[in-house]
């Protein structure tokens, strides 16, 4: 039976990446992954000041991919094939649970773990043989954990719901993205635990059962055996009661017991005019807040803008930047809504069906994305601005603000109705879009042109009065460019809408 | 019933549609008088859907008119679609909303009154049993339920011509009476209903006008009794398209 779940695990795998944008993020992630799981395997090569301060480090690095792991499981939607396809099948509870344990173990994802824990190997090494061959077994069996636990987490969370599977993939890039731009601050936390200056993080990790490991390889180093035996003993009794514990919560999950949930919403009190954009606005934010690409979008909007301009100033002492995240945000976020009409797919159909729905449908979309990023562009722009304590950037930022606020807005409708393109057969995004996403960014930046063009020439002749010229400037050219091109939009939307319809019924 | 010359509710002249060198509806003239109750059968492929999405203005076709209570689809959209409830299909139904947030959506859309929007959306909900389910989302939605919020997206602003693509397809029989009783008391108020079905029993109660379609065109069109020609509607609709209704058994179940 084993073989055969493999067998359905494997296929299901390959049939997920059977689109060409499926396998080109499959290589990426791959890549990725193997990139990460080598560079935390380097983080044992180092000799430490102390036993213990590398191994606090190194318990640092293994928390974070287990971690990463079982959060993945538990957002995920659950395993691949669903628990649920077992119940009907005629076999004993027990055998199930055995072979669903050894089919855990087929996880591309531990084969990247077991990479990255060779780092307690590497530092088990600096003892000699005896703390390196602690560190393979700590390692191994931190590997197993893993896996154990990430079926009982799998097997614990309801059965998946929509918003279930969203979950997992915001998770997935809300990590990416922190990871990408706390990456840079990793050297500031590994001194901080080297030097011991936090020495709660240091406990914690030490107390969590991803740091018994690097715990017993620092106790082979200083050759204190019951400190190097105790730890790996508790991983082993770990192993063993999930184990057991395992084949009664797969039965509970099986039997029905956990049932599926989904979350009722309250009907909210409108907050929005009762109005045709009134509807648009409500049912747009409601999107922005429940279509998994477009919150990932959101957040990563958030993220990356704060993140680029916020590490320089915490890693090199530089606010050169701060001033400019809540722009860089807009930008990022505007881009992130291109495709609209190719994410949103059919219910078009809903929105051509009402006569005369073209303007209400543009002006509310345009309507729900200036309340999501305005009021957030404007905070951070204020803030950071008057932290950085950069007095020549005020007219920078208030004429450049709303320059590219209105071409975010303008720009939103009209490129998600060029080019539509709709989603692939497993609801991701089509191979085509990053590039219309790079593309979105280039002419967000480009409609604030004229503005920036005023801007350089007073900082060009020095003066402070044409720099502050720029802002009425900044404010007419936001509102010429949502105006317009939102009207542009509009009719695009009724000349084209039908003709977008067929497309997207025909993918 | 009908003033002489006012407009049938719906009539399609000449409509055809290609893809690629399928031709999926072949030149079909129909006239569906105002207040009838109309089926439109016909086997797999035949090209219904494909007809009522030009009809109602989803598709364009490559020739042809269709108009509804004498407003053109496409010249006069407007006026058409004001008058028009189409049932969307399941792919159309925006999944991250709830039953009840996309009528209140698709009722301000329509430019009704909030309150109005707030009170017919409830009765729907409430007649076709769904208000445990106001408050999930589409995509958590079975078939049947989605069926059951799609015609209430269509009945929500009270049309008078009514197109269903398979309005029963995987309801339960509960809803399907209460589904059954909506629709003719729709019928009663002077509307009119165009819908598409595979199962001819159904057909057979409900509709009192019936057009049978293969390969993209009308075989026969007219009043039920007129189709049937004085047999049951299964008979006449095998007759028609050329089926052959000889038993398929298969290998390993026979004796």
């Amino acid at each position: 039976m084993v073989r055969l779940l493999i067998r359905m695990r494997a296929a299901m795998a390959a049939h997920r990446r059977s689109t060409r944008f499926g396998v080109a993020s499959a290589i990426v992630l791959v890549a990725a992954g193997l990139l990460s799981a080598f560079s935390s395997l380097l983080v044992g090569v180092p000799a430490y000041p102390t036993a213990a301060s590398g191994a606090a480090v190194v318990s640092a690095v293994v928390t974070v991919w287990v971690v990463g792991r079982v959060a993945y499981a538990a957002f995920s939607g659950g395993s691949t094939p669903r628990l649920e396809l077992f119940r009907p099948l005629p076999i004993p509870r027990r055998t199930l649970a055995r072979g669903l344990l050894v089919t855990g173990l087929f996880d591309p994802a531990l084969v990247v773990m077991a990479i990255a824990f060779g780092a307690l190997v590497a530092l088990g090494a600096h003892g000699g043989v005896g703390p390196a061959l602690v560190g393979a077994l700590g390692a191994i069996l931190t590997v197993l954990l893993s896996s154990v636990l990430v079926s009982v987490v799998e097997a614990l969370m309801p059965p998946a719901s929509q918003q279930r599977r969203a979950m997992g993939t915001i998770v997935v890039a809300v990590v990416i993205s922190l990871v990408a731009v706390v990456g840079t601050l990793l050297p500031s936390v590994a001194a901080a635990l080297i030097a011991g200056t936090v020495p709660a993080l240091g406990l914690i990790l030490g107390i969590l059962p991803t740091g018994w490991a690097a715990d017993a390889v620092r106790a082979t180093t200083t050759g204190d055996l019951l400190g190097a035996v105790l730890p790996l003993a508790g991983s082993v009794l770990l192993l063993a009661a999930l184990t057991l514990v395992w084949p009664a919560v797969l039965s509970r999950r099986l039997d029905g017991d956990l049932a599926a949930t989904s979350r009722r919403r309250a009907t909210r009190r409108r907050l929005l005019p009762g109005t045709p954009v009134g509807g648009v606005v409500s049912k747009e934010l409601r999107m922005w807040a429940r279509d998994p690409l477009r919150l990932t979008f959101l957040v990563i909007a958030a993220i990356i803008g704060l993140g680029v301009c916020i590490v320089p100033e915490l890693s090199q002492g530089t606010g050169f930047l701060l001033p400019f995240a809540g722009i860089l945000s807009v930008v990022i976020a505007g881009a992130g809504g291109c495709n609209l009409y190719g994410s949103d797919g059919l219910a078009l159909r809903l929105t051509l069906m009402v006569p005369g729905a073209a303007r209400a449908d543009i002006r509310g979309r345009q309507g729900a994305f200036l309340l999501l990023v305005g009021p957030y562009a404007l905070i951070a722009t204020i803030v950071l601005t008057t932290l950085s304590a950069q007095g020549w950037a005020w007219p920078w930022v208030l004429a450049l603000l709303p320059a590219i606020v209105g071409g975010a807005t303008g720009l939103l409708p009209i490129a998600s109705l060029v080019a539509v393109l709709p989603l692939d057969a497993n609801g991701g995004p089509a191979p085509a879009w990053p590039v219309k996403v790079y593309a979105a960014m280039v002419l967000t930046l480009l409609t604030a042109a004229p503005t920036a063009a005023v801007l350089i020439a007073g900082a060009i002749t020095g003066s402070t009065a044409t720099q502050w010229a720029a802002v009425p400037v900044g404010v007419a050219s936001g509102l010429l460019a949502a105006g317009l091109l939102g009207r542009a939009a509009t009719i695009r939307l009724r000349r084209r809408g039908v003709a977008i319809v067929e497309q997207l019924s025909a993918a | 019933m009908n003033a002489p010359d006012a407009p049938a509710a719906l009539e399609l002249h000449g409509l055809r549609k290609t893809f690629g060198d399928k031709v999926a509806v072949d030149d079909v003239d129909l006239t569906i008088p105002r207040g009838s109750f109309f089926g439109l059968v016909g086997p797999n492929g035949a090209g219904k859907t494909t007809s009522l999405s030009m009809a109602v203005g989803l598709l364009r076709p490559d020739r042809g008119t269709a108009t509804v209570l004498g407003h053109d689809v496409w010249r006069d959209p407007v006026a058409a679609k004001t008058v028009l409830g189409v049932l969307p299909d399941a792919e159309s139904l925006p999944q991250r909303l709830t039953g009840a947030e996309l009528l209140g959506y698709l009722g301000l859309l329509r430019g009704l009154d909030p309150a109005v929007v707030t009170a017919r959306s409830a009765e729907l909900l409430q007649v076709l049993d769904m208000q445990d389910a106001a408050g999930r989302l589409v995509a958590d939605y079975s078939t049947g339920m989605r069926k059951k919020i799609a015609l209430a997206v269509a009945l929500l602003h009270g049309p008078d011509v009514l197109v269903l693509d398979e309005p029963f397809e995987a309801v339960d029989p509960v809803s399907a009476s209460t589904i059954r009783s909506i629709l003719h008391g729709f019928i009663r108020s002077g509307g009119t209903i165009v819908f598409s079905s595979h199962v001819m029993a159904l057909v057979e109660q409900l509709c009192d006008h019936v057009a049978v379609l293969a390969n993209g065109r009308v075989r026969s069109a007219g009043s039920l009794d007129e189709v049937r020609g004085g047999h049951t509607l299964d008979e006449a609709f095998a007759d028609l398209v050329g089926t052959s209704v000889d038993r398929a058994e298969l290998s390993w179940f026979a004796s």
